[in-house]
């Protein structure tokens, strides 16, 4: 008991180191893979994907992965296409490799020498035996140079101070005569370079920051995406130092990606939305692909203009076709975005994965959090997701530009003993509105079918949060299957299944059987013994036992020393 | 993922009488017509051919009904006093009745005339049938004795007296024409077998004065009915009581099988007609009618439903034809109008396809298809294109707002989630203010949606408070508070309720272990302890307090 109390008394660090622990073992395990951005091969056909320390090579018909190139120490910053096929790459430590695409071998290993730099953000290649890499910037933090190295001069510092994010770099603009112009971000101006004909520019707009940047692969034409979420079309930039602009305003969220077509007709822009936009240049039409699944961070076109692939936030790349649609998608692990809107005062697992990590024994799979409102079963023997669930059956909602909107997110998972039964309790709660809305839903898992089926939904099955939810295991939970709850509203309730059959058809459906409470306390942790004969609740500082049968109050232990409530 | 998901609209399953098929089935009954007779209707027997003419026997007189048009077909008044128990023969030609003076008399319904008399009982026979062959007539009497008669000589082949009461019940098999069962005042069920003139085969004790008794089609079980209750018995294992079922609060007294014996009916005096289900005996629907039930009648098409009744009253009810209920509901038969040129249209279209089939698309073009879009509602169409005010608009029409306001509310809900509630009440004029304050004001207290109503309400309040109302909008706001503080008195008296019950459950727990411990002390039987239930309903008790 008195070990209890310590591990309290350094509960709230040690919960976080924990929660961190997991999330960047998860990263570690390379599936990460929208942390850079894509790229597309040149014959279209495949596209790589940077990993961690690993580069995959899925084919863009099938969204299989074909290759799997291993040879980074370090994280992968950037990839490029070199030739027809090979593919470059570089890591953070200035090591760059290049690739047959085709068999997936090692043709050339070198390091990048940028005067003694060890540190590398971005990288990027226009041609030409030309490198742009990103540097940590000398004087202020979370800034970078940007270099550009040649085989045969020394490398040149481009730009000061500029924005780390991959997107804030971009170049293009040959202008039929293959002239190369580098423009980049800084908070509140894009600093432009003419490296052929060495032009300098620097344009400033108002206080919005910018955020995403691109550039047409021929014309003098710019594209910048703003923190309100405007995206603005610079035509010639280069010689004028009072371009002529055009306002394409769609987006209420900060614009994360824009990106040209590679025919340079069409703008594809995307934010948190989940809502790529699809604009015709110099016209005011656009079309529009909404409900994405989960915010978009990267928008890549393929060189034959017929596909697009977009990164998005929940680790998913998506393919969408000429139609606009759709069509395939490569789905690493989900990751789930933190919880907003929560009170301060709850633990930061609480936001992160609040379902922990629950044991399917029927699949051995692990089930967890997913986007909002989804639960994804993992197995971890075969290193694959087995299957992503919609628990909540709800449009998710996006944010407002000064408003936070909560969507209904899974907060507990318990699974029976035999795994046929699966409890989900979804919160959706609002600070702002006051008001809160709570379902447990009981799952029934249907071999023919292969997943699960709705079974019993209830709506507020307490007044307050509902903070834990057990089955009952051994013999006697496997018979007759019975789940305990426990809120804050200091009660604990009992639910079984019930019988309701009738004439007409066959029916079971869960309904609380008991609802008891002790001594007016809050109920902090439950528990069973190992054959499910024996029910243990804290309420605060006492631990009770039940007989889960009779719901007989056996014992009740306690400790003078305890003061703080047993988790 | 990029198909938008429906607003959720939640509804609580209604306290009361479920809907279900039976209940869709029977209530499709027409508004009954009614025929007003001297005495109270003692017997209604249907014939078991098209057109299903109904034998009515009340006071002095046997009469035929066509159901059709309710008009009496034939009418046999030969009778000195009361007849009785009038049935039709299967062949729907002839017609039996018993009377007062202990004759059962034999008529033609096609010529009307008096056919056979047959004579011997000494009471009145108030039951009697013709068995499965058509050639053989048992009656029931009040002189305690069952008697099979033969129809062409009109003499008595065996007489069984049994029974020590009147017999008021009884019925044939129709499997076999030797077979029949008679139930009587004495308590008794009797299954009689003609093959064996010694005394009947199966005798059962009903528990209270048998009103009528009922053969499956099958031979297999049969039914009787007396006093509040019903009881089933299997014949083949020897009369063993299968089910004993009690939903009436008084007598019943007629029983008949309906829906192709899928389903029993009974009558009582209890004024209702009550229908089960003939596999679990549960009632499945329940008819009402104005006057104690004496006697009812099914067409074998479950077209017709007629009753006799006390007061003299036969009630006749049909089924609603498709054409009936299409001038009722004009606007559904619109639809299915509708529906049928749709489907013309389609099929248009499908035979220009087929012409069209030869094109063959070379391998290099990709064909887009055209998927199917499903129906989307009005107000999911605003929701999806953010337009808040115009969705909620589209749930507070008269229709929705009063006959499902579960949609109303669901949508509501959904502008709670979005956050965008605020902008969908703001700025409202006159006349959608009032639509929406009555709405609240006619379900605040309905307790499945009453935290989002009053969510509702709070914001309604908010945004309109400081804004100068119209007297008209004012009087409803005013109104909205009187409800809340009706409801608010409502749970005040029914708290005071909860308290003085348990009140009452803690004083009888107490004085059940005390019981307990009394007899711990005055004998040596071993020691009776409160039930888990019991326990547990005490530790609870304690818990509140």
């Amino acid at each position: 008991m008195v070990k209890m109390a310590n591990k309290k008394t350094r509960g709230p660090d040690k919960t976080q180191a924990n929660t961190s622990d997991i999330v960047v073992k998860k990263l570690d395990d390379a599936t990460d893979i929208v942390r850079q951005p894509p790229v597309f091969t040149n014959d279209s056909k495949y596209i790589c994907i940077a990993s961690g320390r690993q580069i995959g090579i899925y084919s863009v018909e099938s969204a299989d992965k074909v290759h799997s190139l291993e040879e980074h120490t370090f994280d992968v910053i950037g990839l490029a296409i070199k030739d027809d096929n090979i593919l470059l790459s570089c890591d953070a430590s200035g090591e760059t490799i290049e690739w047959n695409i085709n068999n997936g071998t090692t043709l050339k290993k070198a390091p990048l020498v940028v005067a003694g730099i060890k540190e590398f953000h971005s990288f990027h290649y226009p041609g030409n035996g030309k490198v742009l890499v990103a540097t940590p910037s000398t004087y202020t933090t979370n800034m970078s140079s940007l270099w550009i190295v040649d085989s045969h001069t020394r490398p040149r510092k481009l730009f000061a101070d500029i924005k780390s994010t991959p997107h804030s770099i971009a170049f293009g603009c040959n202008q039929g005569n293959g002239s190369l112009v580098v423009v980049a971000l800084q908070d509140h101006s894009v600093v432009v370079k003419d490296i052929t004909n060495g032009v300098d520019k620097k344009h400033m707009t108002d206080q919005r920051k910018f955020t995403c940047v691109a550039l047409h692969s021929e014309k003098l034409i710019m594209a910048t995406g703003d923190i309100s979420g405007r995206i603005l079309i610079w035509h010639d930039f280069v010689h004028k130092s009072r371009p002529v602009k055009t306002v394409y305003h769609w987006h209420t969220l900060p614009v994360n990606s824009v990106c040209f077509s590679s025919e340079g007709e069409y703008l594809y822009s995307g934010g948190s939305e989940k809502v790529m936009v699809k604009w015709r240049l110099g016209m005011s039409r656009k079309q529009f692909l909404p409900r994405m699944g989960s915010s978009i961070k990267y928008i890549v076109n393929a060189p034959d203009n017929i596909c697009v692939a977009t990164s998005h936030s929940d680790n998913a790349i998506r393919f969408i076709d000429s139609t606009n649609k759709i069509n395939r998608a490569i789905i690493g692990l989900v990751k789930h975005d933190p919880i907003r809107g929560f009170a301060d005062t709850e633990p930061i697992k609480e936001s992160v994965m609040p379902t922990g990590l629950v044991f399917d024994p029927r699949s051995h799979g692990i089930f967890f959090n997913a986007q909002a409102g989804f639960l994804q079963l993992f197995d971890p023997q075969k290193n694959s997701l087995i299957f992503n669930m919609d628990v909540a059956n709800r449009n998710v909602l996006t944010d407002e530009r000064n408003l936070v909107i909560g969507n209904a997110e899974v907060l507990r998972v318990a699974v029976s003993p035999t795994g046929e039964w699966l409890a989900t309790l979804e919160v959706w709660s609002n600070m702002s509105a006051g008001y809160h809305d709570m379902n447990l839903k009981f799952w029934r898992y249907d071999a023919v079918q292969a997943n699960y089926e709705l079974n019993t939904d209830v709506t507020m099955p307490h007044q307050d949060r509902v903070t834990a939810l057990c089955f009952q295991p051994g013999l006697l939970g496997t018979e007759m299957p019975c789940l305990v709850s426990i809120g804050r509203d200091l009660k604990f309730k009992i639910w079984r299944l019930v019988d309701d059959t009738d004439i007409y058809r066959q029916k079971e459906s869960w309904s609380c059987d008991v609802a008891g409470d002790f001594r007016k306390l809050t109920p902090s942790a439950l528990s069973f013994s190992e054959d499910g004969s024996l029910m243990a609740i804290a309420f605060q500082d006492t631990v009770t036992l039940w007989d889960p049968t009779s719901i007989n109050l056996n014992t009740t232990l306690s400790h003078t020393l305890v003061q703080e409530p047993i988790e | 993922m990029a198909s938008f998901k429906k607003t959720q609209i939640r509804s609580l399953p209604k306290i009361g009488q479920k809907v279900t098929a039976d209940t869709l089935y029977w209530r499709k009954l027409n508004f009954p017509v009614t025929v007003k007779e001297f005495g109270p209707i003692d017997y209604i027997d249907v014939m078991p051919i098209e057109p299903y003419f109904i034998a009515v026997s009340s006071a002095a007189k046997v009469q035929i009904y066509n159901p059709i048009t309710h008009q009496v077909h034939r009418h046999f008044t030969r009778f000195k006093e009361a007849a009785y128990g009038a049935s039709i023969r299967s062949d729907g030609k002839l017609v039996i009745a018993g009377c007062d003076e202990g004759h059962v008399k034999l008529f033609d319904i096609g010529s009307k005339s008096l056919l056979r008399i047959f004579k011997g009982h000494k009471g009145p026979v108030h039951r009697c049938k013709f068995t499965t062959d058509n050639v053989h007539v048992v009656s029931f009497s009040d002189d305690k004795s069952v008697a099979l008669w033969d129809l062409p000589s009109e003499t008595e082949i065996i007489k069984f007296s049994e029974h020590s009461d009147y017999v008021r019940a009884g019925c044939v098999s129709s499997i076999s024409s030797d077979l029949f069962l008679s139930g009587s005042f004495d308590h008794t069920v009797k299954l009689y077998d003609a093959r064996s003139p010694t005394g009947s085969t199966i005798s059962v004790d009903h528990g209270s004065p048998v009103e009528s008794v009922l053969m499956y089609p099958s031979n297999s079980i049969f039914v009787s009915v007396g006093g509040t209750e019903l009881r089933v018995w299997d014949m083949l294992a020897g009369g063993r009581l299968l089910a004993r079922v009690s939903q009436h609060h008084k007598t019943i007294t007629c029983l008949h099988l309906a829906s192709d014996g899928k389903r029993l009916v009974t009558g009582g005096l209890d004024r209702h007609a009550k229908i089960y289900d003939v596999q679990s005996y549960q009632v499945v629907h329940t008819l009402d009618f104005p006057s104690p039930v004496l006697s009812l009648g099914i067409t074998p098409d479950d077209f017709t439903v007629v009753a006799g009744m006390a007061n003299g009253l036969i009630s006749m009810q049909h089924r609603q034809t498709q054409a009936e209920a299409r001038a009722l509901n004009p606007k559904q038969s619109l639809k299915v109008q509708k529906k049928s040129q749709t489907a013309y249209r389609f099929r248009l279209n499908a035979d220009f396809r087929s012409v069209n089939r030869t094109f063959n698309p070379a391998t290099d073009v990709e064909v887009a298809t055209k998927t199917d879009t499903n129906f989307v509602s009005r107000y999911d169409m605003f929701l999806r294109k953010f337009q808040y005010s115009k969705a909620l608009d589209t749930v507070l029409t008269p229709y929705i707002r009063k006959k499902k306001p579960a949609i109303t509310v669901g949508v509501m809900h959904e502008l709670i989630r979005r956050n965008g509630l605020k902008s969908a009440l703001a700025g409202r004029d006159d006349s959608s203010l009032s639509s929406i304050l009555t709405f609240l004001a006619r379900n605040i207290n309905d307790p499945s949606h009453a935290n989002i109503i009053i969510q509702v309400a709070n914001t309604l309040l908010e945004i309109y408070e400081s804004s100068s109302l119209t007297p008209q909008s004012e009087k409803l706001f005013l109104q909205l508070q009187e409800h809340v503080n009706r409801e608010v008195e409502y749970v005040k008296h029914l708290m005071e309720i909860e308290g003085m019950l348990h009140i009452l459950l803690a004083s009888t727990t107490t004085q059940a272990r005390r019981s307990s411990t009394y007899v711990v002390q005055g004998s040596s039987v071993k020691p009776m302890l409160p039930s888990a239930a019991a326990a547990a309903n005490a530790t609870m008790i304690f818990n509140v307090g």
